[in-house]
Protein backbone atom coordinates (compact mmCIF):
# COMPACT_ATOMS: atom_id res chain seq x y z
CA UNK A 1 0.00 0.00 0.00
CA UNK A 2 1.21 3.60 -1.49
CA UNK A 3 2.77 5.50 2.24
CA UNK A 4 1.53 9.03 0.89
CA UNK A 5 4.96 10.09 3.03
CA UNK A 6 7.10 9.46 0.34
CA UNK A 7 6.27 12.54 -1.25
CA UNK A 8 8.52 15.04 -0.74
CA UNK A 9 7.87 17.62 2.07
CA UNK A 10 6.86 21.33 1.12
CA UNK A 11 9.62 24.03 2.01
CA UNK A 12 7.40 25.85 3.91
CA UNK A 13 6.17 27.76 1.17
CA UNK A 14 2.71 29.00 0.80
CA UNK A 15 0.98 25.72 -0.33
CA UNK A 16 -1.68 27.35 -1.94
CA UNK A 17 -1.43 27.74 -5.92
CA UNK A 18 1.16 29.75 -6.77
CA UNK A 19 1.06 31.48 -10.09
CA UNK A 20 3.53 29.40 -12.26
CA UNK A 21 5.37 30.46 -15.31
CA UNK A 22 1.89 30.62 -17.08
CA UNK A 23 3.43 29.65 -20.57
CA UNK A 24 2.58 26.11 -20.43
CA UNK A 25 -0.57 26.07 -18.94
CA UNK A 26 -2.07 28.72 -20.84
CA UNK A 27 -0.86 26.97 -24.10
CA UNK A 28 -2.46 23.80 -22.34
CA UNK A 29 -5.79 25.52 -21.49
CA UNK A 30 -6.30 26.77 -25.01
CA UNK A 31 -5.73 23.73 -27.02
CA UNK A 32 -8.11 21.58 -24.32
CA UNK A 33 -10.68 24.22 -24.47
CA UNK A 34 -10.44 23.59 -28.44
CA UNK A 35 -11.35 20.22 -27.50
CA UNK A 36 -7.35 18.92 -26.89
CA UNK A 37 -7.96 15.52 -24.67
CA UNK A 38 -4.14 15.18 -24.68
CA UNK A 39 -3.52 18.75 -23.97
CA UNK A 40 -6.28 18.19 -20.99
CA UNK A 41 -4.64 15.19 -19.81
CA UNK A 42 -1.13 17.36 -19.87
CA UNK A 43 -2.91 19.26 -17.10
CA UNK A 44 -4.07 16.54 -15.28
CA UNK A 45 -0.85 15.47 -14.73
CA UNK A 46 0.46 18.46 -14.34
CA UNK A 47 -2.05 19.25 -11.04
CA UNK A 48 -3.43 16.05 -10.00
CA UNK A 49 -1.01 16.08 -7.15
CA UNK A 50 -1.87 19.03 -5.66
CA UNK A 51 -5.68 18.97 -6.45
CA UNK A 52 -5.67 14.83 -4.82
CA UNK A 53 -3.77 16.35 -1.78
CA UNK A 54 -6.70 18.73 -1.19
CA UNK A 55 -9.53 16.28 -1.90
CA UNK A 56 -7.99 13.87 0.44
CA UNK A 57 -7.20 16.06 3.07
CA UNK A 58 -10.81 17.65 3.25
CA UNK A 59 -12.55 14.36 2.79
CA UNK A 60 -10.55 12.40 5.17
CA UNK A 61 -10.98 9.47 2.76
CA UNK A 62 -9.50 7.91 0.05
CA UNK A 63 -11.98 6.68 -2.06
CA UNK A 64 -14.10 10.04 -1.59
CA UNK A 65 -11.11 12.25 -2.53
CA UNK A 66 -10.77 10.13 -6.01
CA UNK A 67 -14.05 10.88 -6.71
CA UNK A 68 -13.77 14.30 -6.12
CA UNK A 69 -11.11 14.45 -8.06
CA UNK A 70 -12.37 12.62 -10.96
CA UNK A 71 -15.30 15.13 -10.40
CA UNK A 72 -12.70 18.20 -10.34
CA UNK A 73 -11.19 17.13 -13.81
CA UNK A 74 -14.61 16.40 -14.83
CA UNK A 75 -15.94 19.53 -14.20
CA UNK A 76 -12.85 21.53 -15.35
CA UNK A 77 -13.50 20.04 -19.02
CA UNK A 78 -17.04 21.02 -18.93
CA UNK A 79 -16.41 24.50 -18.05
CA UNK A 80 -12.91 25.06 -19.56
CA UNK A 81 -14.54 27.16 -22.00
CA UNK A 82 -15.74 29.53 -19.52
CA UNK A 83 -12.31 29.97 -18.32
CA UNK A 84 -11.41 33.62 -18.61
CA UNK A 85 -7.61 32.98 -17.60
CA UNK A 86 -8.23 36.04 -14.78
CA UNK A 87 -6.20 34.02 -12.34
CA UNK A 88 -4.18 31.29 -12.99
CA UNK A 89 -5.62 27.31 -13.82
CA UNK A 90 -4.68 26.06 -10.69
CA UNK A 91 -6.00 28.51 -8.86
CA UNK A 92 -9.05 28.26 -10.70
CA UNK A 93 -9.22 24.37 -10.47
CA UNK A 94 -8.89 24.58 -6.95
CA UNK A 95 -11.99 26.10 -6.62
CA UNK A 96 -13.48 23.74 -8.93
CA UNK A 97 -12.49 20.87 -6.46
CA UNK A 98 -13.30 22.49 -3.05
CA UNK A 99 -16.76 22.96 -4.57
CA UNK A 100 -16.82 19.73 -5.55
CA UNK A 101 -16.08 18.66 -2.30
CA UNK A 102 -18.71 20.42 -0.73
CA UNK A 103 -21.27 19.26 -2.96
CA UNK A 104 -20.20 15.81 -1.94
CA UNK A 105 -20.33 16.83 1.77
CA UNK A 106 -23.27 18.27 1.63
CA UNK A 107 -25.11 15.61 -0.32
CA UNK A 108 -23.81 12.35 1.83
CA UNK A 109 -25.36 14.49 4.86
CA UNK A 110 -29.24 14.68 3.28
CA UNK A 111 -28.57 10.80 2.03
CA UNK A 112 -29.29 7.44 3.81
CA UNK A 113 -25.60 6.64 3.12
CA UNK A 114 -24.99 9.35 5.48
CA UNK A 115 -25.97 6.78 8.21
CA UNK A 116 -23.81 3.82 6.52
CA UNK A 117 -21.09 2.44 8.46
CA UNK A 118 -17.89 2.03 6.92
CA UNK A 119 -16.50 -0.88 5.23
CA UNK A 120 -13.29 -0.34 3.86
CA UNK A 121 -11.07 0.29 6.25
CA UNK A 122 -8.18 1.32 4.31
CA UNK A 123 -10.38 4.14 2.91
CA UNK A 124 -11.52 5.34 6.94
CA UNK A 125 -8.08 5.69 7.15
CA UNK A 126 -6.31 7.47 4.11
CA UNK A 127 -2.67 7.51 5.76
CA UNK A 128 -2.28 3.66 5.84
CA UNK A 129 0.58 4.00 8.48
CA UNK A 130 1.47 1.05 10.19
CA UNK A 131 -0.46 1.31 13.33
CA UNK A 132 2.43 1.29 16.04
CA UNK A 133 4.15 4.72 14.72
CA UNK A 134 2.79 6.73 17.46
CA UNK A 135 5.47 10.08 16.87
CA UNK A 136 3.94 12.83 17.30
CA UNK A 137 6.80 14.42 15.42
CA UNK A 138 5.72 12.90 11.97
CA UNK A 139 4.14 14.16 9.41
CA UNK A 140 1.43 10.92 9.22
CA UNK A 141 0.23 11.84 12.72
CA UNK A 142 -0.57 15.42 11.92
CA UNK A 143 -2.47 13.97 8.92
CA UNK A 144 -4.47 11.49 10.51
CA UNK A 145 -5.40 14.45 13.49
CA UNK A 146 -6.56 16.60 10.24
CA UNK A 147 -8.41 13.71 8.95
CA UNK A 148 -10.28 13.03 12.48
CA UNK A 149 -11.51 16.80 12.88
CA UNK A 150 -15.08 17.54 12.21
CA UNK A 151 -15.84 18.37 8.86
CA UNK A 152 -16.45 21.99 9.25
CA UNK A 153 -13.25 22.52 11.10
CA UNK A 154 -11.37 20.23 8.87
CA UNK A 155 -12.40 22.52 5.59
CA UNK A 156 -11.06 25.53 7.14
CA UNK A 157 -7.74 24.28 8.50
CA UNK A 158 -7.01 22.55 5.07
CA UNK A 159 -7.34 25.71 3.34
CA UNK A 160 -6.07 28.83 5.39
CA UNK A 161 -3.59 26.46 7.81
CA UNK A 162 -2.23 24.33 5.05
CA UNK A 163 -3.63 25.67 1.23
CA UNK A 164 -2.76 29.31 2.79
CA UNK A 165 -5.80 31.04 1.71
CA UNK A 166 -6.46 34.14 4.34
CA UNK A 167 -9.16 34.21 6.30
CA UNK A 168 -11.77 36.23 3.97
CA UNK A 169 -10.72 33.70 0.88
CA UNK A 170 -11.33 30.52 2.95
CA UNK A 171 -14.58 31.78 4.62
CA UNK A 172 -15.91 33.00 0.53
CA UNK A 173 -14.84 29.60 -0.68
CA UNK A 174 -16.92 27.96 2.15
CA UNK A 175 -20.09 30.24 1.98
CA UNK A 176 -19.65 30.69 5.70
CA UNK A 177 -18.74 34.30 7.40
CA UNK A 178 -15.30 35.21 8.02
CA UNK A 179 -16.39 34.95 11.96
CA UNK A 180 -17.71 31.57 11.83
CA UNK A 181 -14.08 30.24 9.57
CA UNK A 182 -11.75 32.03 12.70
CA UNK A 183 -14.12 30.20 15.41
CA UNK A 184 -13.82 27.09 13.18
CA UNK A 185 -10.04 27.38 12.94
CA UNK A 186 -9.68 28.07 16.66
CA UNK A 187 -11.34 25.27 16.93
CA UNK A 188 -9.40 23.22 14.72
CA UNK A 189 -5.88 23.97 16.62
CA UNK A 190 -7.38 23.56 19.99
CA UNK A 191 -8.44 19.28 18.88
CA UNK A 192 -5.43 18.92 16.94
CA UNK A 193 -3.59 20.04 19.92
CA UNK A 194 -5.67 17.92 22.14
CA UNK A 195 -5.25 15.22 19.88
CA UNK A 196 -1.64 15.79 19.28
CA UNK A 197 -0.72 16.04 23.18
CA UNK A 198 1.41 13.39 24.83
CA UNK B 1 8.87 11.04 21.61
CA UNK B 2 12.11 12.68 20.88
CA UNK B 3 13.01 14.62 23.66
CA UNK B 4 15.37 16.78 21.97
CA UNK B 5 13.10 18.30 19.67
CA UNK B 6 10.17 20.12 20.93
CA UNK B 7 6.96 19.90 18.68
CA UNK B 8 6.45 22.23 16.53
CA UNK B 9 3.51 24.66 16.58
CA UNK B 10 0.71 23.22 14.74
CA UNK B 11 0.54 26.03 12.03
CA UNK B 12 4.22 25.61 11.23
CA UNK B 13 3.45 21.55 11.02
CA UNK B 14 0.60 22.20 9.00
CA UNK B 15 2.75 24.97 6.41
CA UNK B 16 5.34 21.43 6.26
CA UNK B 17 2.78 18.88 4.63
CA UNK B 18 3.37 18.07 1.41
CA UNK B 19 1.64 19.98 -0.86
CA UNK B 20 1.18 17.69 -3.50
CA UNK B 21 0.23 13.99 -2.82
CA UNK B 22 -0.19 11.89 -6.09
CA UNK B 23 -3.67 8.89 -5.72
CA UNK B 24 -2.72 5.46 -5.14
CA UNK B 25 -3.83 5.29 -8.66
CA UNK B 26 -4.18 6.41 -12.31
CA UNK B 27 -7.45 8.33 -12.30
CA UNK B 28 -7.18 9.73 -16.20
CA UNK B 29 -8.62 7.10 -17.92
CA UNK B 30 -11.37 7.15 -15.96
CA UNK B 31 -11.74 11.00 -16.43
CA UNK B 32 -11.02 10.50 -20.09
CA UNK B 33 -14.23 7.90 -20.41
CA UNK B 34 -16.43 10.28 -18.92
CA UNK B 35 -15.20 13.38 -20.90
CA UNK B 36 -15.44 11.15 -24.20
CA UNK B 37 -19.26 10.23 -23.00
CA UNK B 38 -20.17 14.01 -22.05
CA UNK B 39 -22.45 15.94 -24.01
CA UNK B 40 -20.71 18.90 -23.55
CA UNK B 41 -17.42 17.88 -25.16
CA UNK B 42 -15.99 21.03 -26.52
CA UNK B 43 -15.71 20.02 -29.97
CA UNK B 44 -19.20 19.87 -29.99
CA UNK B 45 -22.11 22.85 -29.78
CA UNK B 46 -24.22 24.11 -28.76
CA UNK B 47 -24.24 23.25 -25.12
CA UNK B 48 -27.20 20.37 -24.28
CA UNK B 49 -28.24 19.80 -20.72
CA UNK B 50 -26.25 18.42 -18.10
CA UNK B 51 -25.88 14.85 -16.90
CA UNK B 52 -25.06 14.10 -13.73
CA UNK B 53 -22.56 11.46 -13.59
CA UNK B 54 -21.84 8.51 -11.13
CA UNK B 55 -18.64 7.76 -9.50
CA UNK B 56 -16.86 5.18 -11.56
CA UNK B 57 -16.28 1.72 -10.98
CA UNK B 58 -13.58 -0.93 -12.19
CA UNK B 59 -13.60 -0.35 -15.74
CA UNK B 60 -16.12 1.38 -17.50
CA UNK B 61 -17.76 4.52 -16.55
CA UNK B 62 -21.59 4.33 -16.38
CA UNK B 63 -23.50 7.47 -16.84
CA UNK B 64 -26.66 7.94 -14.92
CA UNK B 65 -28.41 11.09 -15.45
CA UNK B 66 -30.46 12.77 -13.18
CA UNK B 67 -34.27 14.13 -13.98
CA UNK B 68 -33.56 17.00 -15.91
CA UNK B 69 -35.94 19.65 -16.85
CA UNK B 70 -38.81 17.17 -16.17
CA UNK B 71 -37.11 14.47 -18.74
CA UNK B 72 -36.57 10.99 -17.18
CA UNK B 73 -33.49 9.36 -18.05
CA UNK B 74 -35.13 6.00 -17.00
CA UNK B 75 -36.04 3.92 -20.22
CA UNK B 76 -39.52 3.72 -20.87
CA UNK B 77 -40.95 0.61 -20.95
CA UNK B 78 -43.58 -2.10 -19.80
CA UNK B 79 -44.05 -2.33 -16.10
CA UNK B 80 -42.57 -6.01 -15.82
CA UNK B 81 -42.80 -8.02 -12.79
CA UNK B 82 -39.23 -8.45 -11.14
CA UNK B 83 -38.44 -11.83 -9.26
CA UNK B 84 -38.12 -11.80 -5.58
CA UNK B 85 -34.53 -12.62 -5.59
CA UNK B 86 -31.53 -13.02 -8.44
CA UNK B 87 -29.67 -16.47 -8.75
CA UNK B 88 -26.84 -15.06 -6.83
CA UNK B 89 -29.42 -14.36 -3.67
CA UNK B 90 -28.92 -10.58 -4.00
CA UNK B 91 -32.30 -8.81 -4.73
CA UNK B 92 -32.64 -7.25 -8.30
CA UNK B 93 -32.06 -3.72 -8.76
CA UNK B 94 -35.20 -3.27 -10.58
CA UNK B 95 -37.54 -0.88 -8.73
CA UNK B 96 -39.12 0.77 -11.38
CA UNK B 97 -41.07 4.43 -9.75
CA UNK B 98 -44.59 4.86 -11.58
CA UNK B 99 -45.63 2.76 -14.31
CA UNK B 100 -43.97 2.46 -17.41
CA UNK B 101 -40.17 3.29 -15.97
CA UNK B 102 -37.33 1.02 -15.71
CA UNK B 103 -34.16 1.47 -14.98
CA UNK B 104 -31.63 2.22 -18.12
CA UNK B 105 -29.53 -0.75 -19.09
CA UNK B 106 -26.18 0.61 -19.12
CA UNK B 107 -26.96 0.96 -14.79
CA UNK B 108 -28.29 -2.48 -15.37
CA UNK B 109 -24.86 -3.45 -16.86
CA UNK B 110 -23.03 -2.10 -14.62
CA UNK B 111 -24.34 -3.06 -11.50
CA UNK B 112 -24.25 -7.00 -12.99
CA UNK B 113 -21.21 -5.98 -13.30
CA UNK B 114 -20.68 -5.31 -9.70
CA UNK B 115 -22.63 -8.10 -8.93
CA UNK B 116 -20.98 -10.85 -10.35
CA UNK B 117 -19.77 -13.61 -7.54
CA UNK B 118 -21.59 -11.30 -5.03
CA UNK B 119 -21.85 -14.03 -2.59
CA UNK B 120 -18.38 -15.62 -2.79
CA UNK B 121 -16.77 -11.98 -2.16
CA UNK B 122 -19.43 -11.21 0.43
CA UNK B 123 -18.05 -14.70 2.13
CA UNK B 124 -14.29 -13.48 1.89
CA UNK B 125 -15.01 -10.55 4.23
CA UNK B 126 -14.07 -10.71 7.98
CA UNK B 127 -17.41 -11.06 9.82
CA UNK B 128 -17.80 -7.40 10.93
CA UNK B 129 -17.37 -5.97 7.59
CA UNK B 130 -19.62 -8.61 6.11
CA UNK B 131 -22.45 -7.62 8.79
CA UNK B 132 -21.79 -3.81 7.82
CA UNK B 133 -22.20 -4.10 3.96
CA UNK B 134 -25.52 -6.38 4.24
CA UNK B 135 -26.76 -3.67 6.81
CA UNK B 136 -25.66 -0.93 4.37
CA UNK B 137 -27.35 -2.26 1.52
CA UNK B 138 -30.78 -3.16 3.87
CA UNK B 139 -30.58 0.40 4.72
CA UNK B 140 -30.39 1.27 1.07
CA UNK B 141 -33.20 -0.92 -0.18
CA UNK B 142 -35.59 0.61 2.87
CA UNK B 143 -34.89 3.85 1.25
CA UNK B 144 -35.60 2.96 -2.41
CA UNK B 145 -38.60 1.16 -1.01
CA UNK B 146 -40.04 4.13 0.31
CA UNK B 147 -38.88 6.70 -1.94
CA UNK B 148 -40.73 4.19 -4.41
CA UNK B 149 -43.84 4.23 -2.39
CA UNK B 150 -43.86 7.93 -2.19
CA UNK B 151 -43.52 8.25 -5.86
CA UNK B 152 -46.15 5.89 -6.41
CA UNK B 153 -48.20 8.33 -5.11
CA UNK B 154 -46.56 11.25 -6.76
CA UNK B 155 -44.57 10.39 -9.63
CA UNK B 156 -43.82 13.74 -11.08
CA UNK B 157 -42.09 14.62 -8.00
CA UNK B 158 -38.91 15.95 -9.24
CA UNK B 159 -36.59 15.75 -5.76
CA UNK B 160 -38.17 12.07 -4.90
CA UNK B 161 -36.85 11.09 -8.78
CA UNK B 162 -33.45 12.44 -7.87
CA UNK B 163 -33.39 11.07 -4.51
CA UNK B 164 -33.87 7.76 -5.65
CA UNK B 165 -31.44 7.58 -8.33
CA UNK B 166 -29.03 9.13 -5.89
CA UNK B 167 -29.68 5.77 -3.76
CA UNK B 168 -29.32 3.88 -6.38
CA UNK B 169 -26.06 5.64 -7.15
CA UNK B 170 -25.32 4.72 -3.32
CA UNK B 171 -25.87 1.32 -3.64
CA UNK B 172 -22.97 1.22 -6.48
CA UNK B 173 -20.67 2.95 -4.85
CA UNK B 174 -20.75 0.31 -2.00
CA UNK B 175 -21.03 -2.70 -4.42
CA UNK B 176 -17.89 -1.15 -5.97
CA UNK B 177 -16.28 -0.86 -2.34
CA UNK B 178 -17.23 -4.43 -1.58
CA UNK B 179 -15.30 -5.33 -5.26
CA UNK B 180 -12.70 -3.05 -4.11
CA UNK B 181 -11.53 -5.04 -0.63
CA UNK B 182 -11.79 -7.86 -1.84
CA UNK B 183 -9.77 -7.65 -4.66
CA UNK B 184 -7.40 -5.95 -2.29
CA UNK B 185 -7.82 -8.75 0.41
CA UNK B 186 -7.33 -11.79 -1.97
CA UNK B 187 -3.96 -9.51 -3.34
CA UNK B 188 -2.80 -9.76 0.21
CA UNK B 189 -3.78 -13.47 0.56
CA UNK B 190 -1.44 -14.00 -2.46
CA UNK B 191 2.13 -12.99 -0.49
Amino acid sequence: MQVHTAVPANTGRRVAPEPDSGTGDRQLVAAAAAGDHAAFEALYRRHVGRIHALCLRMTGNRAAAEDCVQETFVQGWLKLQAFEGRSEFLTWLHRVAVNSVLSRQRAESRRPSGHLRPVDQDAADPWGANPGETDPGTDLDLERAIASLPEGARNVFVLHSIGGYSHEETAAMLGVAVGTCKAQLHRARRLLETRLER
Amino acid sequence: MKHSERPRPIQERARRLPAEIPPARDLWPGIEARIRSSALDATSAPLRARRRWLPLVAAASVVMAAAVAGGLHFARGPDQGAPDRTASGLPPAAAPFGPGHNLGSRYQAARAGLTDDFDQRLKALPPETRASVVQNLETIRRAMAEINAALGEDPANQFLQQQLLATYQDELTVLANLQRVTERLATRNEI
